[in-house]
């Protein structure tokens, strides 16, 4: 197994320096950070670029870090949560970012998710730098672009299920039906009740099509089965993988199970708050032949 | 979604909602009611004044000649000037009632209000009655009224039952400050019938003022013309706010509306503190939830707005149910006890502007609060809002590093840091606590204040049992006689007016002949004896005139045309009576001559003198307390209201931080039972912060409730002079009830301690 990875690694390395490649558009993406036009402009230079110095992937690139850092300070004491991050996420792709505790996975989620702010370097979504955001543009970004499936499901515990999805109706104005979205995740006949009322692969299945309803680019998953037993779990692997095979939705799953590696199209590992490897997936396992 | 969730949450936070509102609906409630009560008080009287033409000044003299009412006529911005004749007089029969007649001329000023019977009309002989004291005598239409001025008899028919805009109070001579309409009565009649109807002579002036010149710099203009016209000195001109009934009730209205304001602060401050402490902790606990809410991408403006909705819809609902029902109750109620005090048509409360400003002032401010509490937890990163709060720093205080506190069993150290790191909560328990307290010391007090305002003016200042007052017949052979008989003390009481520099007031002047019992005290209220040199004032007449010991004072008798110009000796205290008082000896080298008004005995006086034409009745020092006591029934009203407030307020405080710091310790708690702490070990660890901190709050109340209580007594009118007294039994009941009140519900909550599942309260938390 460990041989594997390694070998896998190396074979990775080529995309890394497409990454670095990708690093001249930059100042045409600074630039024009906020015109959408231009972009688009940038998109397509970017995807040409990609299609030809790559040829093999078709997809269009989503998220792109370019040297990320988030640190803390404490007192005089520095602390990097995250350094000189470099990263890309396609469109469509199933991605699980795999870490010990600490290592600074959520960080990576948290910035994904325009939850945070990155101390320094960029971070693109579809062209557009987040960390020049203010905070309403983050929060638009979160309402227009983010789904967020939490480890603790992170339902409002005094609205029932259907009110928790219902509750995307306020802040986009293309959403899923709130009884489709839990049609989809298999709870249309337990809509009426409130999240104490219903067992955790339950409720997560809520937040999942709490997540799913706002049909966000971008399906973002903190530790989904982290309060799951093995079964349940399961289920909600499932049907995240569903959201990106069947959707194409693009999702990313933070985790510290490596035995989730097995089902993503990429696997991102994170160690001490860097970036450890990237490595591609060509035939991921379905989610209901993962066992742990 | 968002608006059912704010439902849930106030459902599932009730006690806490419930006290808020409790709080802001009690603040309005005082608040709008006094405020209603006294504007529509002031808006009552203001309309009757208006609707009957009360006069803008009077003149008071000997006598006023046909051509002098001409020349007053003649000054600019005079509209009109009326004759008066207006003397004192007793019925004949119900029980020799004190009487103030006026005989009129045209009565275009000051009309009378007719309630029954005929209006009065210039020619037509007959009496016209106040209504008050014709209701409590069972007066009516068509009785025959009989009554005596002086010796005079006058026997004549009731014509009609009316009241006068001049009269919304009125005391009898010898009474103290407080009226009794039934023992004292008002009549008007038609000079027609005046014995002698040729030769009449008006001691009065009514003028009216041009409505357009009625300001107060006008009317003082007017003032100084009409003293100028007349050019004598036996002449008194006075404006409204020297009228004892304008000013009695005005300095009521204004009274009540401070009042009002004072307890809505002492209110409307809890209950805003109470939205600070509710609002931070819902806030804090639904961390969570406003960081899931940031994350699925709410704007901190929306996320804002749902919070601070809370803290608005729950004082929006208390505060305008507390106007309304403010509005609703109170007026009648307070305006209803006016009823036996003030003779005014109408009563009703009024809600005015300001009871709308500051219903939405109070709303604001409590928002604006809700708005502070949960800024907090909107300012971080939806990333940090997600994760738990981090600890608080703690820091250890010099007192924890000292050797001291080894010394200390684990409880006393575990509550100190408590109330150390607990310090908003902390406070505001002792804020309950002093609120409590305060409002209880300043209630009971003002009980305290009455009785021993009681005890001094009847035990200290004028010892005597009895007190013989004597009719305008006594001359000075007779009341010497009454005097060596009932081996008493001969005193003239007179009403004076003092002049220094602008200011003119009425008061009344005490001579003394000799004997013992009549006492003054100095400004410490130490016995002293009265200066035989000189003439000694009252403490707050010279504070109202502006003049110390030493100082020269004008003044006069009134009705005398003779001033004096007298250095004020000493200075004295006197609670009720203010101006001044002076011996005999030095009354008489004025080159007065002392015609006692009444003789002060200690020994029981025959019942029968009263039927002597020259007594007019005999008071007993047990009646006039009893009368004094009564009438302080406005005071009462109050002090119920400051009482019932002070529990309220006690148990809605206390028991609102009860559940806020019941439920930041269940944790805490529930690690101390699995750690093998019995419930009661741990309940008895509750109480010993709450005691301590009850301790310190009954401590900090004691001394603001003496402080409001001074506030009360030094403001609450021109006459009095009070000072605050708390009798032992006050303090002891102020510190017993709030004692119980803050051990009571602390004791409810920690019964809780037992119901915590120790597995549950430590789970939870991730």
């Amino acid at each position: 197994m460990q041989k594997k990875i390694r070998r896998r690694k190396r074979k990775s390395e080529p995309e890394l320096e497409i990454v670095d490649l990708d690093k001249m558009t930059d100042p045409v993406n600074v630039e024009d950070a906020a015109g959408s036009a231009d972009a688009k402009n940038a998109d397509e230079e970017k995807a040409d670029h990609a299609a030809a110095e790559e040829g093999k992937k078709e997809s269009k690139v989503l998220i792109e870090f370019k040297k990320v850092c988030k640190k803390y300070a404490q007192g005089e004491h520095v602390f990097y949560a995250l350094k000189d991050a470099d990263l890309t996420i396609n469109e469509g792709e199933m991605v699980v970012i795999l870490g010990p505790s600490g290592a600074g996975k959520s960080t990576l989620l948290n910035l994904l998710g325009g939850m945070d702010s990155a101390s320094s370097g960029q971070i693109l979504f579809d062209g557009t730098d987040l960390t020049t955001f203010t905070d309403n543009m983050l929060t638009k970004y979160r309402a227009e672009n983010v789904g967020v499936v939490f480890q603790f499901y992170n339902l409002i515990p005094t609205l029932t299920a259907y009110e928790n999805v219902a509750l995307m109706k306020d802040i986009k104005s293309n959403t899923t039906d709130p009884v489709e979205a839990l049609d989809a995740v298999g709870l249309k006949d337990h809509m009426h009740q409130f999240p104490s009322q219903m067992s955790g692969g339950e409720q997560q299945r809520v937040s999942i099509a709490r997540a799913v309803a706002k049909n966000p680019k971008l399906l973002l998953c903190d530790e989904p089965t982290g309060a799951l037993d093995t079964g349940t779990g399961k289920e909600v692997l499932k049907l995240l993988q569903d959201m990106s095979r069947e959707k194409k939705r693009t999702v990313v799953m933070v985790t510290h199970n490596s035995f989730f590696a097995d089902i993503a199209d990429t696997v991102i590992r994170v160690k001490n708050g860097g970036i450890q490897s990237i490595v591609h997936n060509d035939s991921p396992k379905d989610a209901s032949e993962v066992n742990w | 979604m968002l608006i059912r969730k704010m439902w849930r949450d106030l459902a599932k936070n009730k006690t806490q909602f419930i006290s808020i509102f409790l709080m802001s609906l009690l603040g309005m409630l005082v608040f709008v009611g006094l405020d209603a009560e006294s504007s529509g008080a002031d808006a009552a009287v203001k309309k009757y004044y208006e609707t009957y033409n009360l006069p803008d000044v009077w003149v008071q003299g000997a006598g006023f000649s046909d051509d002098e009412v001409r020349l007053a006529e003649k000054i600019s911005g005079v509209k009109n000037v009326e004759k008066r004749l207006s003397l004192t007089g007793t019925a004949e029969g119900y029980d020799n009632a004190f009487l103030y007649v006026n005989f009129l001329t045209s009565n275009e000023i000051g009309s009378l209000m007719l309630y029954e019977g005929e209006p009065y009309r210039e020619e037509e002989e007959g009496v016209w009655v106040e209504e008050w004291f014709a209701r409590t005598n069972g007066i009516h239409v068509g009785d025959p009224f009989s009554f005596k001025i002086d010796s005079i008899r006058i026997d004549t028919v009731v014509k009609g039952i009316i009241d006068s805009c001049e009269y919304v109070y009125y005391v009898s001579e010898s009474d103290t400050m407080y009226p009794n309409y039934q023992k004292c009565g008002l009549l008007f009649l038609s000079a027609a019938s005046y014995p002698d109807p040729a030769n009449i002579i008006y001691n009065q002036l009514l003028v009216d003022v041009d409505d357009s010149r009625s300001s107060k710099e006008n009317i003082d203009t007017i003032k100084i013309s009409l003293e100028r016209s007349f050019d004598r000195d036996d002449i008194a001109v006075t404006d409204r706010d020297q009228n004892l009934s304008y000013a009695t009730f005005d300095a009521e209205v204004r009274q009540h509306h401070a009042m009002g304001i004072m307890f809505a602060v002492v209110f409307l401050a809890i209950a805003l503190l109470g939205i600070v402490t509710t609002m931070a902790r819902v806030t804090a606990s639904q961390r969570t939830q406003i960081g899931t809410l940031k994350a699925l991408g709410f704007s901190k403006g929306r996320i804002t707005l749902h919070y601070v909705s809370y803290g608005f819809l729950i004082s929006a609902l208390g505060c305008i149910a507390g106007t309304w029902i403010g509005y609703l109750t109170m007026p009648p109620w307070i305006l209803g006890m006016f009823a036996g005090s003030y003779l005014i048509p109408d009563l009703k409360g009024k809600i005015t502007r300001l009871d709308v400003i500051a219903t939405a002032v109070a709303i604001l401010v409590a928002t604006l609060v809700s708005f502070l509490s949960c800024r907090k937890e909107l300012k971080d990163p939806p990333a940090v809002t997600l994760k738990p709060p981090a600890p608080k720093k703690v820091r250890h205080s010099a007192f924890e590093r000292s050797r001291l506190w080894l010394m200390l069993d684990f409880s006393t150290q575990w509550n100190i840091r408590d109330v150390l790191r607990n310090k908003m909560r902390s406070l505001m328990g002792i804020l309950g606590v002093v609120g409590c307290a305060m409002l209880l010391i300043c209630g009971f007090g003002c009980f305290d204040s009455i009785g021993g305002l009681v005890d001094k003016i009847y035990g200290e200042l004028m010892t005597a049992d009895n007190k013989i007052m004597l009719s305008a017949e006594a001359d000075y052979d007779y009341a010497y006689d009454l005097c060596r008989r009932y081996q008493g003390q001969m005193i003239e009481e007179i009403s004076v007016e003092f002049v220094s520099g602008t200011v003119k007031k009425s008061g009344s002047a005490t001579v003394v002949d000799e004997g013992n019992y009549i006492h003054i005290q100095d400004r410490d209220l130490k016995p002293v004896h009265l200066n035989r040199n000189g003439i000694a004032m009252t403490l707050k007449m010279a504070d109202l005139l502006g003049l110390r010991s030493g100082d020269f004072v004008k003044w006069h008798v009134v009705g005398d045309d003779k001033w004096q110009y007298s250095r004020i000796a000493q200075i004295y205290r006197d609670p009720s009576v203010q101006g001044i008082t002076m011996t005999r000896a030095v009354y008489e080298q004025m080159e007065y001559t002392f015609i006692p008004t009444a003789v002060l005995t200690n020994r029981t006086v025959a019942k029968d003198i009263v039927d002597d034409d020259e007594v007019m009745t005999i008071l007993n020092v047990n009646d006039m307390k009893a009368a004094f006591t009564e009438t302080m029934e406005m005071m009462n009203a109050m002090v119920y209201v400051m009482v019932i407030g002070a529990v309220l307020l006690g148990v809605v405080v206390l028991y609102n931080l009860g559940v806020l710091s019941f439920v930041e310790k269940t944790r805490e708690v529930a690690t101390l039972k699995v750690l093998g702490f019995k419930s009661s070990k741990i309940r008895s660890i509750l109480q010993k912060q709450n005691i301590w901190l009850t301790v310190i709050g009954i401590a900090c109340g004691l001394y603001a409730g003496w402080a409001m209580l001074y506030v009360i007594c030094t403001t609450v009118s021109d006459t009095l002079d009070m000072y605050p007294i708390i009798s032992l039994k006050t303090y002891l009941f102020a510190v017993v009830g709030t004692f119980l009140v803050s051990v009571s519900v602390n004791f409810m909550f920690s019964g809780k301690v037992k119901t915590i599942d120790m597995v549950d309260a430590l789970k939870g938390v991730e």
